[in-house]
């Protein structure tokens, strides 16, 4: 994984060092909180609904064992004893005093990290898929670049004001684990037909209050002109994207009103107008950093061991997890594994000091120190030999990790709702709780296969439900929360936004309301077919018959 | 409103005209420009001005940062110029984007005062952006 330089590690320190005397300044009275807010968004802190949150950047979702252990440390510190994983590969902590966040950075930076750019109108944390590096059906490892975006992106002078918050994700497989087109530009590696790596670069998805799915802006960008290009239509949004209304400011809207091809064509006008550069910079520095992300040297077992663990086989439960929970690997023998942290009845992406501990000895156990978030709010361990994931299971198993619902109707994403934030108009938490603790069982879980379901707590849309197969809209209305529900969403390369099924539900209705929608899937599949699949096949229509049938 | 220049507050040497939005110093002649402006009339006026004066109409509209870039690469030359109700904290910013100097209001330079700007001046000391040493896009 990428490892800090001096100058990397200088960098940090000195934005530490800054933003602790514009902290002394805030607390002086020397900035007005008017001035302070754009400091502190920049520098990851929020004013939450009961103190600030610090919202901690995780590069494209890697951790090694020794940052994970830090941020344990750190939630023992400064948070209650707990840290959030999100939904953009980053770690939330809930409860720090203003006066302790300077040091908080501090202890960050001791293990090469910050929360530089995390929130503020700025180009966001670079998000990626937490299997980069290892996936099988990788094209290449697109760490490297979303490494050189976060270098570039760092600080950026032209770019740290923009109209509003600007994401950015990258994936180097056919198959999107990154949500490339729900970003406001979503970088797809790919390669030419002459077999040339480049980038095709999607512009203008999101989803919060205006769902969109992103469009295709240039087919395929050369290697060495990516920054430049970038540089060109950050430009562009910078001076003429919306700044009077924050709900149409983001670029989405832009591409819309012009339509993409005036867009393109303003893109192309602003990168033909800045000076022509080699490129040669470019690919220096995406050498340089690539060299970080070599593979490491795994062991090789005979093909005895290969074939798998041989205990374990009569362990239903294991083989469960090991069905759902492992991903295939680049390098034979080896698999990714995902550890839910979705405990039927906790809190989506929760996890307690001890339990980032136990990941932490794990990642250097099994997975040659390192860990991943992923946007659905797990952690991965990417270098797992099959071999040793029966031992693996038991370890993760006696510590309350050892879930095999990854993938399934309990695997759910929510934002904090209403029990944290201050935006949100209803309570998602609760909502996953009960729907989780209803669909516990694991032989139901096991039926209804695979099937997202993702819980946003108001239409600023955190919790995804937009692109949730389910998605859940929790809303308010005369002092009651309801709550809507979305169907056939989709976050991958076979994008979709959810169609709306209906009138909302109350609290007590939801999870009744849940189990139609699943009745109704299990009455129309066909065999082995997805709920997506079915919903695909069938449309709407029979989901809104059960959703709002009148007992007679 | 106050000047800042290399991280001092000075004195202004361009004065008002009576034209609306015209400065001039002896037979120079500077213009001060909304964020709004097209990118055209924007090149044009950087032929004819010494002086060219980018006016943000808050602390958080970054429309000017792009806009001295821009200009910049087209290859103005002449002194640009930052107006409005900016903070030290952005002024290694406006500089990186190719502002040569900022004027604020009186009231903010009372709590923003000249030692802040002095020190921000070299603001983070070391950039991303400036690494790329074939790269003139960013300075």
């Amino acid at each position: 994984m990428y490892r800090y330089d001096e100058f990397d590690d200088k960098f940090v320190r000195e934005r530490v060092a800054q933003f602790r005397g514009q902290v002394q300044r805030r607390l002086d009275g020397l900035l007005t909180e008017e001035e302070f807010k754009p400091l502190r968004l920049m520098n990851g802190l929020y004013l939450q609904l009961h103190a600030y949150m610090i919202r901690v950047a995780i590069p494209y979702g890697v951790l090694s064992a020794r940052q994970m252990r830090a941020l344990a440390n750190i939630a023992d510190r400064f948070d209650r004893g707990y840290g959030h994983f999100t939904t953009r590969q980053n770690i939330q902590f809930n409860w720090p005093k203003l006066v302790d966040v300077p040091d908080l950075l501090d202890a960050l930076a001791d293990v090469e990290m910050h929360a530089i750019q995390t929130s503020g109108n700025c180009i966001r944390n670079i998000t990626s898929d937490p299997l980069a590096g290892v996936a099988a059906d990788e094209i290449e490892d697109p760490r490297p670049t979303a490494e050189l975006l976060r270098q570039w992106s760092s600080l950026h002078p032209e770019f740290s004001y923009l109209p509003r918050k600007f994401k950015i994700a990258v994936t180097g497989s056919s198959t999107d684990r990154a949500a490339v087109y729900f970003h406001d530009v979503g970088l797809r590696i790919v390669r030419s037909d002459s077999g040339t790596v480049g980038y095709q670069v999607i512009v203008g998805g999101g989803q919060g209050r205006t769902p969109v799915i992103g469009v295709i802006l240039r087919e395929f960008l050369p290697k060495g002109e990516l920054l430049g290009y970038l540089e060109a239509l950050m430009r562009v949004y910078n001076l003429h994207g919306r700044r009077d209304n924050k709900y149409k400011a983001r670029i989405k809207i832009l591409v819309k009103a012009l339509g993409v091809d005036a867009f393109r064509s303003q893109v192309d006008a602003a990168y033909a107008a800045a000076p022509r550069h080699s490129g040669e910079f470019e690919r220096a520095e995406l050498a340089r950093i690539t060299t970080h992300f070599e593979m490491p040297k795994l062991s090789v077992f005979d093909d005895e061991h290969r074939a798998g663990p041989a205990t374990g086989v009569l362990d239903v439960r294991f083989q469960r997890w090991s069905n759902h929970n492992t991903s295939a690997h680049k390098v034979d023998g080896y698999c990714a594994v995902t550890v839910t942290l979705k405990r039927i009845g906790g809190e989506p992406g929760d996890a307690s000091s001890s339990a980032m501990r136990t990941l932490a000895t794990m990642a250097d156990e099994y997975s040659q120190s390192e860990l991943r978030v992923t946007h659905e709010q797990n952690i991965v361990l990417p270098y797992v030999a099959e071999c040793r994931l029966y031992a693996l299971w038991r370890e993760l198993q006696s510590a309350g990790l050892g879930d095999g619902n990854h993938g399934l109707i309990t695997d759910i994403i929510a934002c904090p709702g209403l029990d944290y934030c201050a935006l949100a108009t209803a309570r998602a938490i609760p909502v996953a709780q009960a729907i989780a603790t209803r669909f516990a069982e694991p032989q139901e879980q096991e039926d209804i296969g695979s099937l997202s379901v993702k819980i946003s707590g108001c239409i600023n849309a955190c919790g995804h439900h937009h692109v949730g197969h389910i998605g859940i809209l929790g809303l308010e209305k005369a002092g009651q929360e309801y709550y809507q529900i979305t169907l056939g969403g989709d976050a991958t390369e076979t994008a979709a936004i959810g169609e709306r099924a209906g009138p909302g539900f109350s609290a007590t209705e939801i999870v009744p309301a849940i189990e139609r929608v699943v009745g109704q899937y299990r009455q129309q599949r066909n065999r082995d077919e997805s709920f997506l699949e079915t919903y695909r096949r069938v449309g709407i229509k029979p989901f809104k018959e059960s959703l709002y049938a009148t007992d007679t | 409103m106050q000047l800042i220049h290399d991280g001092r507050f000075i004195r202004d040497e361009w004065t008002r005209t009576t034209v609306e939005r015209t400065l001039s110093r002896g037979s120079e002649s500077g213009v001060e420009i909304e964020a709004d402006i097209q990118m055209d009339e924007l090149c044009h006026l950087a032929q004819h001005a010494a002086l060219l004066v980018i006016r943000f109409p808050s602390a958080t509209d970054g429309r000017g940062f792009s806009l001295a870039r821009a200009l910049r690469d087209a290859g103005f030359r002449g002194e640009l110029r930052a107006s409005g109700p900016l903070i030290a904290d952005q002024y290694d910013f406006l500089l990186r984007s190719g502002f040569d100097s900022v004027e604020i209001p009186e009231a903010l330079a009372l709590r923003q005062s000249e030692g802040y700007w002095h020190s921000a001046m070299r603001g983070l000391g070391r950039t991303y952006q400036a690494r790329g040493a074939d790269r003139t896009t960013t300075a």
